[in-house]
């Protein structure tokens, strides 16, 4: 294992995955043996990278440059995305571009599958609390891995995530909440978690984001089976002062209770 | 990915030929990179022979057409394929890079 950059950065991890995809995988092959699931997931698995890159083409319009980003791994029915952050505006535009991939491609995959999905995006600084690493057996290939607990934070934390829906680490959301021009940008404080290794047990606050232009499709039975989505629903977002004052009373809490030195996110 | 480099009526013309994926992209952005800092400033990428293009090729053209853009220049791209055209589609590339359906049409355009 051998460290790539010494340099200090903000990497946004965007993860985006198949809601009950086992339970579909589980329903049947054709007579030739072919399983049923195969081509919704090739074509999400070719698709979804596509939607993103123009969402990002879109988000970026106006900016003279592009964040360097990238498919990072691909794992299961889970598609996870990187991309290096300049500066919290930038982390903005990512945020935007990915969710609007989500919600977008969401509402067309569904229509082809009975199949939703879901994402998460969160944020970590390299190096300290984490690292970037080069695998010598892949080094032909160029992969970089990230290993680190804000990395692996994102992982338990886009089980949380509903149909349709993007979820939010709390620096990344406090760090867009903080912006003073968010692109109208929500915040929606729904809920709060034990993530399992993450935090030593300490409830985790569940954030998700919208947009009020691409709102994501949802029906009734959907709204009434999850308390999230209900919450989402019938609960106005989150004031942006208001979220940057919670995240920063947790950050003190989970600094204090778990020996920690967690800072303000970075760029 | 083979990159071949002509130049008509004042036009630096790239014929792309294999995948522009991950590990093409860096070397083809290395070449177009070069091209504008030795002062080209129109720049038409043929993609007829292109097997696959994924989002980091599509990153690649993007990152291009804003630097062009930047020195007052312009990125065209032409004859997609239907492989290429797909992408394209799904990914809303065709509305956002200028497209000709042919190489003349395309220099007609500049």
């Amino acid at each position: 294992m051998t460290s790539v950059d010494s340099d200090a950065k903000t990497v946004i991890f965007m993860s985006v995955d198949i809601v009950d995809s086992t339970s579909f995988k589980e329903k049947g092959h054709r007579l030739d043996d072919d399983p049923l699931w195969l081509d919704a997931f090739e074509t999400f698995f070719k698709e979804v990278p596509l939607v993103l890159m123009g969402q990002i083409a879109k988000a970026f319009a106006m900016t003279d440059d592009l964040p360097d980003i990238g498919v990072w791994k691909v794992i299961g029915d889970e598609i996870v995305f990187r991309a290096q952050a300049r500066s919290a505006e930038e982390a903005l535009l990512i945020t935007e571009a990915f969710y609007r991939t989500v919600v977008t491609y969401d509402a067309s995959f569904v229509e082809r599958w009975p199949l939703r999905i879901r994402g998460c995006c969160w944020a970590a600084r390299f190096p300290g609390r984490n690292i970037e690493f080069g695998i010598p057996e892949m080094a032909g290939v160029g992969y970089i891995d990230y290993l680190g607990p804000d990395v692996d934070l994102g992982f338990r934390l886009i089980s949380q995530a509903d149909r349709g829906q993007v979820i939010l680490s709390m620096n990344l959301a406090e760090a867009l909440a903080a912006l003073p021009e968010r692109r109208g940008m929500q915040f929606h404080y729904v809920d709060r978690k034990v993530l399992r290794g993450v935090f030593l047990g300490r409830p985790y606050p569940l954030i998700l984001v919208t947009l009020p232009d691409c709102m994501p499709e949802l029906w009734q039975w959907e709204e009434n089976e999850s308390q999230q989505l209900r919450t989402l629903h019938d609960e106005p977002p989150i004031d942006a002062v208001a979220l940057v004052e919670l995240a920063s009373r947790i950050r003190t809490y989970l600094n204090r209770t778990c020996r920690l030195s967690i800072k303000l996110l970075e760029f | 990915m083979q990159i071949s480099v002509k130049t008509t009526n004042e036009v630096k013309v790239l014929a792309f030929e294999g995948r522009l994926d991950t590990q093409t992209s860096p070397d083809a952005l290395q070449q177009l990179t070069r091209l504008i800092e030795e002062g080209e400033t129109k720049i038409l990428v043929n993609l007829e022979k292109v097997d696959y293009i994924s989002s980091a090729g599509l990153r690649v053209l993007l990152v291009v057409a804003k630097q062009l853009k930047a020195t007052d220049g312009e990125l065209r791209i032409c004859s997609l394929n239907e492989v290429v055209k797909e992408v394209f589609d799904i990914s809303g590339f065709d509305l956002i890079l200028p497209i000709s359906a042919s190489e003349s049409e395309a220099l007609e355009g500049f």
